[in-house]
């Protein structure tokens, strides 16, 4: 039997003075809705089903886990038909500007199946 | 950048009707749809809308008749903003038709909503429902597992306890090396202080310290031989240490892997159920968008243009003379609603005016026409299951919902000019039944046969005209 456990899909709230924001832009940016459909950093549900009618959408993170890295699962998807959307997700510092890509994705249709990935990345 | 254009080549064949083979106009009929996915033949009969309710990017209409052909061009620049949805201008479509039976041009500009796009309010209004209703977010979050993080630690404080072990063996074997060199080395020390002590005669003054020294390394060869033995004992107790540490690490290291590989499995199958989830959300859109009591509005204003010169006088009975044509044809408007309360079925009413002339021929007077009519269509036997359809492609995509339509269409037309009237007709009513045969978004056929009661200037009678029309669309750059 694997040792493993499910995680409660409720949405939690991250209040902190945290520096760390990640943002998801996207082109086409105005009237090209997203759906968002998860976001989760380090376990932590920060968006589900959600629109995203405006790019780019930030996401206040508290600071980084152990080993100074952000981990970052995400499933989105273009809403309207006959638009290719060019999409970027990153991390940034607030206090240092700096910037740390975590993905991006090109071309994206509404018909195709959703962008879902996750991935670590070092805090910035 | 490639861009399909949607052209729909629409044909209709007539068959033979004496009583009507010159009445090409009464056959210009509303849609039964707004979906640009299902046919934009108009449904026969007396009422014509101006604008048929094509909502494509550019669209056109080849329809052969027994004394010419009519031509309609369609283009809704609002296409082109994908992205913006303005609930009039994105509606606003131009249409020319220009009609070779009768020489008539027609330019026309409509505006109105449209709530079956998905970039109008209704449409945001759909999304944001399915997207709160099929949830698929939540599922995968509720399906999202973890490898927990006492796991993940396990396996390096295993490997700590491994590498302390290793040390520990190390460390333990030196020590009895140690002891083993102090062993031999007290070992020997003593056999020589016995061998000496055995040399010494009895009586003689060294017999007693070689004695003593024997007695002493006797001692120091003991004390070497618990220190070897209790180094033995440390070297196996760091190696049990070790064996117990490697079994540690194996079992943590299966252990993660399990988890690892059930986290793999778990996702992926999470992610298929997304992929599911989301195609499904898709084609929920479509059943909501389509599902409703929110109606289309388009308005419509045309005016008429025919050839402009002159033409033989018909006032003139020998020919020889000739008079001025009537190019100013005059103004149409009309304004249709459609709806929409279940996927399956739509209703179509609309109302028209039109202030215009039978034709540009010298001497024709413009008078007022007075029309209006209801069409209503139910998509009787669908070609797919539910299940089916929200797997189909075509379905997903655009919402196009295979299967055979019935429906009926009733319209009247009342002419206030008596003699200026259309074939001096005051006044005209028909019933259209219809069936549709909606086999893919590409090809459609329909079979109709309107029934056309009217009354004209000193006579009234009955028309039938069975129409069997083909629609078919190709893509093109």
């Amino acid at each position: 039997m694997p040792h493993t456990s499910n995680r409660s899909a409720t949405p939690k709230s991250r209040t902190s003075t945290s520096p760390y924001t990640l943002r998801i832009s996207w082109d086409p940016g105005a009237g090209n809705p997203l759906a968002i459909y998860s976001v989760v950093v380090d376990g932590t549900v920060l968006a589900q089903d959600d629109r995203g009618e405006q790019s780019p959408m930030s996401f206040p993170l508290s600071g980084p886990a152990a080993g100074n890295t952000f981990h970052v699962k995400w499933a989105i998807a273009p809403e309207l038909d006959g638009t290719k959307t060019n999409a970027v997700i990153d991390i940034r510092n607030n206090v240092t500007n700096k910037e740390v890509p975590v993905a991006r994705k090109s071309e994206m249709v509404r018909v195709d199946p959703p962008w879902a990935d996750e991935t670590t990345v070092n805090a910035p | 950048m490639r861009r399909e254009i949607p052209l729909a080549l629409l044909g209709a064949i007539f068959l033979p009707s004496p009583a009507l083979a010159d009445d090409s106009d009464s056959r210009l009929q509303p849609n039964v749809s707004a979906s640009s996915s299902q046919t934009t033949q108009p449904v026969s009969g007396v009422a014509a809308l101006i604008a048929p309710t094509s909502a494509d990017l550019v669209s056109a209409a080849i329809q052969p008749k027994l004394t010419g052909t009519q031509l309609r061009v369609s283009a809704v620049p609002g296409r082109l903003l994908r992205n913006q949805y303005n609930i009039v201008l994105s509606e606003a479509k131009f249409t020319v038709t220009t009609d070779s039976s009768t020489s008539l041009t027609n330019l026309a500009l409509s505006l109105g909503y449209n709530p079956f796009a998905l970039n109008s309010p209704h449409g945001r209004d759909v999304r944001e429902k399915t997207l709160k209703r099929d949830a698929c977010g939540k599922a995968l979050n509720d399906a999202a597992v973890i490898v927990p993080k006492a796991l993940e630690d396990a396996v390096p404080a295993a490997q700590r306890d491994l590498d302390v072990a290793a040390k520990n063996i190390e460390v333990a074997s030196k020590t009895l090396d140690a002891a083993k060199e102090a062993f031999d080395s007290a070992r020997l020390t003593h056999e020589v202080a016995r061998a000496l002590a055995a040399g010494e005669r009895a009586g003689s003054p060294g017999l007693a310290l070689a004695v003593k020294n024997r007695e002493a390394a006797e001692g120091t060869r003991a004390l070497a031989q618990g220190a070897l033995d209790a180094a033995k004992r440390d070297l196996d107790a760091a190696k049990h240490a070790r064996d117990a540490a490697t079994v540690v690490l194996v079992k943590s290291q299966k252990a993660l892997a399990d988890a690892q590989e059930a986290k793999k499995r778990s996702d992926a199958k999470a992610n298929d159920k997304l992929r599911e989830c989301h195609s499904l959300r898709l084609a929920h859109e479509w059943t909501y968008l389509y599902s409703g009591w929110v109606p289309q509005v388009i308005g419509t204003v045309g005016f008429d243009v025919y050839p402009s010169g002159s033409g033989p006088d018909p006032l003139d009975k020998t020919g020889a003379s000739v008079a001025k044509l009537e190019p100013w044809g005059g103004m149409k408007a009309d304004v249709s609603t459609l709806f929409r309360p279940s996927e399956r079925f739509d209703a179509t009413f609309w109302g028209s005016y039109r202030y215009g002339r039978t034709s540009g021929a010298p001497h024709t007077n413009l008078t007022s026409y007075f029309g209006g009519g209801i069409t209503l269509s139910w998509l009787a036997l669908p070609f797919l299951t539910r299940e089916q359809l929200n797997k189909s492609t075509d379905y997903v995509k655009s919402g196009f919902f295979p299967g055979m339509t019935i429906g009926v269409s009733g319209q009247t037309l009342t002419c206030a000019g008596r003699l200026d009237c259309d074939k001096l007709r005051t006044w005209q009513g028909s019933i259209t039944p219809f069936i549709d045969f909606r086999a893919s978004p590409l090809v459609q056929f329909r079979l109709s046969a309107p029934v056309t009661r009217f009354t004209a200037v000193g006579s009234a009678g009955t028309d039938v005209v069975p129409t069997f029309t083909v629609a078919a669309a190709v893509a093109a750059l």
